[in-house]
């Protein structure tokens, strides 16, 4: 806490507001997802094992792949705040581009993957398992259509040439709210694909 | 102030200004609006109850105009005294506690009292008022639906939520769970907003410890509510899904678990009662030290009592549920966690009366509201460690001693303490005086009927009165405490009126008032001893530098009895 | 070289290691122990990776005291949330 009753020495910039802020609101989207997570281990372990039939039907390969695409997509956005920290527009141009190729690999394999399950007759009332996976993915998969919008954003500042002169702080913090969508993955990956 | 902070300019459209506004100051004010609008529509349902509990099935005053099929010619069928139960409470809890204590005294006083100038986000803070405004609607209209509102209780117990063959509520009850997670959205981007602009916006020498209590007890409840709303926020989704796509998460036929429902709500709903219990507190901890001259008593040990407090909030919630078929291992820890978060609680009350002590008194109207609000919450904690005991609150429980108590304990929070707030701090949002003789008349009227309703509630509560029920007459048991039920609905009845008093008041005042000086209560804290009545767009005219603590009052030596913040010792105030 | 007032550690070797740890849980599932072992070893590695990825890509390590707080505290209460509900809904 001493480093934050320093703070108040300076006045503060919209970079130490904005950090802080989104911190703060990871704090309650742990709390959201970590609630999701509870019901959902509560439930299996209630279940006695009952589950594993259904969690077999999932594609653990897809499941895989997004993984890769989606930590991969985490490195390359911290590559571009790296980048931006050296001042090296380019780039950080480059890098948050890949960064939005990813996301959007990362909906076109969740999509087959929904397809293919729901053509196989899995749909969300199939049984509480599915229920649980598509919810959980589903919520998961809003929040990385959020994290396109904002990277996107980003993305068109950096072409027009408006995303520096302080703007280009932003990057750190829709950095910060798309490692968190990576490691809600991280849990969401072994919980519904590996634990069969 | 483009010297420092946000630097966004001074509006000058009218729906710039005083509509979609992003000054704190004006959005505080529409916070209080709005939750003083809601309290008339959470008063009215409180009449109809009670008249209904009184005289069952008889036309009631004043409810004619209501339409079929909700109610009768006056005559309310049981299903809409469920709504109406289920509404007052969400109402009274979500709609007028938090928007009075946290949205407009927190936004308005916040950055005052930290010397800033606004919020760290002011066009966020504009947007949790849109959001909650949006919330009131979609929950006033939820009455308009086919099948009427929500009337599963504002706790919403699955799994009577969960499927609408239960209440015959079908989009009532989906309108609600919306309003409450648009409510939920609201505080939890003003609560971002607060502690963001704390941490990061106090004034060169506003050191933590020399923050107004206020101000520790709205980051406490900020830090409360985004902590422990997440859980309920992920059951509300899944409880809607149950709803409209025919998911069994808390339906037992299809797999689900509807006491689950009741742990994520009380997570949640426990740590809430502090979220606005918290804030009402910290306008008595602001009032106190001005009216008694003096120091408050233990100004750390408050802080820490209400960390420990809070940390504890999240450890307790099972207490709601000592009936509802838990495992008997966890009930005792409960127990023991909930008698032990009376301590901190006591200690914080202790030091209220501690800071009494030996003052030079002044009576005005807030601080008899202030001491009128510490008065009955006494009652209202005491009587928790009965319902906390698990062994006494299973004959206790759902009965009218529960009713009496969690009124003894939010009614004295919400109301005596909002309404010291808002006697107190008046003049500065206003700049104008409002009228002290009307306001003890208020203050008398108020706290006399506030009794007069709630303690016989105990009575008929250890006598086995069931809460939530529609007609006392149907159990003979219950015929002999008939009495007391109309004796109650009558002193609630002047209770209300009672308010008329208060909104006149205030509506004259605003108008017709004596005007405010700068600093009328002589006191110490930068929103009045700073800031200019009314503060203008931007707050402070130079930003202030802060040399001690919040509450030098009487200090030796000096040449007025009150040493502001901004001001040093032994200099001459401005 | 940089305003923020950190160095930047080598974050493509970081990327390595992530991956290296999912192929290891992927491969944990096809070693003959027992699914509780299975499941609570591929859960160990899955908090790590979730460590690695905030204590490097999101910086905590070079964050004040206050923002690893925040980033901690409701991780340990969800968990003692999990814990305390685990005799009413897990083993009911």
């Amino acid at each position: 806490m001493s480093e934050a009753i320093a703070m108040t020495e300076h006045q503060p910039t919209h970079e130490v507001k904005g950090r802080m802020g989104m911190w703060w609101f990871l704090a309650s989207e742990i709390m959201t997802f970590g609630g999701f997570i509870a019901i959902y281990v509560l439930y299996r372990m209630a279940s006695g094992g009952a589950w594993s039939s259904m969690a077999e039907h999932v594609s653990t390969l897809m499941g895989t792949i997004n993984t890769v695409v989606l930590l991969t997509s985490s490195l390359t956005i911290v590559k571009a705040y790296e980048a931006i920290d050296k001042q090296d527009r380019k780039s950080a141009q480059r890098f948050l581009l890949i960064t939005l190729i990813l996301a959007f690999a990362f909906l076109g394999v969740k999509a087959i993957e929904y397809a293919t399950e729901i053509s196989n007759g899995y749909t969300p009332l199939t049984g509480i398992f599915w229920s649980f996976y598509f919810v959980m993915t589903g919520l998961h998969g809003l929040h990385v259509v959020g994290g396109i919008v904002a990277i996107g954003a980003l993305y068109i500042m950096a072409i027009r040439g408006t995303l520096w002169n302080g703007t280009q702080k932003r990057v750190e913090y829709i950095g910060l709210y798309w490692h968190f969508v990576d490691i809600v993955w991280i849990f969401l990956f072994p919980l519904l694909y590996l634990s069969y | 102030m483009s010297e420092h902070g946000n630097g966004h300019a001074e509006p000058t459209s009218f729906l710039r200004k005083y509509v979609f506004s992003i000054d704190h100051k004006v959005i505080g004010k529409q916070y209080l609006f709005l939750s003083l609008f809601m309290a008339l529509f959470g008063g009215l349902m409180a009449y109809y109850m009670r008249w209904q509990l009184a005289w069952p099935e008889t036309a009631i005053p004043g409810a004619g105009w209501i339409p079929e099929p909700m109610a009768f010619g006056g005559i309310i069928p049981p299903e809409f005294y469920n709504a109406l139960i289920t509404l007052h409470g969400t109402i009274m809890v979500f709609f007028v506690g938090m928007p009075l204590l946290l949205g407009a005294l927190g936004n308005y006083l916040v950055p005052l009292m930290i010397g800033a100038d606004d919020m760290a986000f002011p066009r966020l803070n504009m947007m949790s008022f849109w959001t909650i405004t949006t919330a009131s609607l979609v929950l006033m209209a939820s009455f308009f639906v086919e099948g009427g509102a929500a009337s599963a209780g504002w706790t919403g117990y699955a799994p009577l939520s969960a499927d609408p063959i239960h209440t015959g509520v079908g989009w009532g009850l989906n309108l609600w769970i919306m309003a409450l997670a648009l409510e939920f959205t609201s505080f939890l981007m003003g609560g971002i907003n607060f502690l963001t602009t704390v941490v990061t916006m106090r004034v060169p020498g506003m050191t933590m410890f020399r923050l107004p209590l206020m101000v520790w007890m709205q980051i406490t409840a900020a830090v409360l509510f985004m902590l422990s709303v997440g859980p309920l926020i992920a059951g509300a989704i899944l409880l809607l899904l149950d709803r409209t796509v025919g998911t069994g998460f808390f339906i037992p036929e299809r797999g689900g678990d509807p006491l689950l429902w009741q742990h994520l709500f009380w997570f949640f709903g426990h740590p809430e009662v502090y979220v606005v219990l918290l804030p009402g507190l910290g306008a008595i901890m602001e009032i106190l030290p001005v009216f008694t001259r003096r120091p408050i008593f233990g100004y750390k040990t408050i802080v820490y009592s209400t960390i420990v407090a809070g940390a504890l909030s999240f450890l307790v919630w099972a207490h709601h549920m000592f009936v509802s078929g838990i495992d008997p291992q966890i009930v005792m820890p409960f127990s023991i966690t909930t008698i032990l978060i009376s301590v901190p609680f006591a200690v914080i009350i202790f030091a209220f009366m501690a800071s009494l002590w030996g003052g030079s008194i002044r009576f005005t109207t807030p601080m008899l509201f202030a001491i009128g609000t510490i008065v009955t919450f006494i009652i209202g904690g005491v009587t928790g460690i009965f319902n906390g005991s698990a062994p006494v609150d299973i004959f206790i429980h759902d009965t009218y001693f529960v009713v009496a108590h969690f009124h003894f304990t939010l009614f004295p929070d919400v109301f005596l303490g909002g309404f010291a707030a808002l006697y107190f701090w008046f003049p500065k949002m206003f700049g104008k005086m409002m009228n002290e003789t009307l306001g003890k008349v208020h203050f008398w009227w108020t706290t006399i009927t506030f009794n007069m309703v709630f303690i016989p509630m105990f009575l008929i509560g250890a006598g086995g009165h069931m809460r939530r029920i529609y007609n006392p007459l149907q159990y003979d048991f219950l015929k002999p405490m008939q009495d007391i039920n109309i004796f109650i609905t009558w002193s609630a009845v002047a209770l209300l009126v009672g308010q008329l008093v208060f909104i006149f008041n205030f509506f004259w005042s605003m108008y017709r008032g004596k005007k405010a000086e700068d600093n009328p209560w002589e006191a110490t804290t930068l929103e009045w001893a700073a800031a200019p009545t009314p503060p203008p767009h931007g707050n402070f005219e130079t930003v202030p530098t802060v040399y001690h603590g919040p509450y030098e009052y009487s200090c030796p030596g000096q040449e007025t009895d009150w040493q502001p913040q901004h001001v040093e010792k032994g200099s001459v105030a401005a | 070289m940089s305003d923020t007032g950190h160095a930047h550690p080598n974050y493509v070797a970081i990327w390595g290691w992530l991956l290296l740890l999912l192929f290891i849980s992927l491969g944990a599932v096809y070693l003959p122990f027992s699914q509780g072992v299975t499941v609570t070893f591929i859960f160990i590695v899955a908090a790590v990776k979730a460590c690695i990825v905030a204590t490097y890509f999101m910086h905590l390590k070079f964050e004040e005291s206050l923002v690893r707080y925040i980033a901690i505290i409701p991780v340990i209460l969800f968990v003692i949330m999990t814990l305390t509900l685990i005799p009413d809904i897990g083993t009911r």
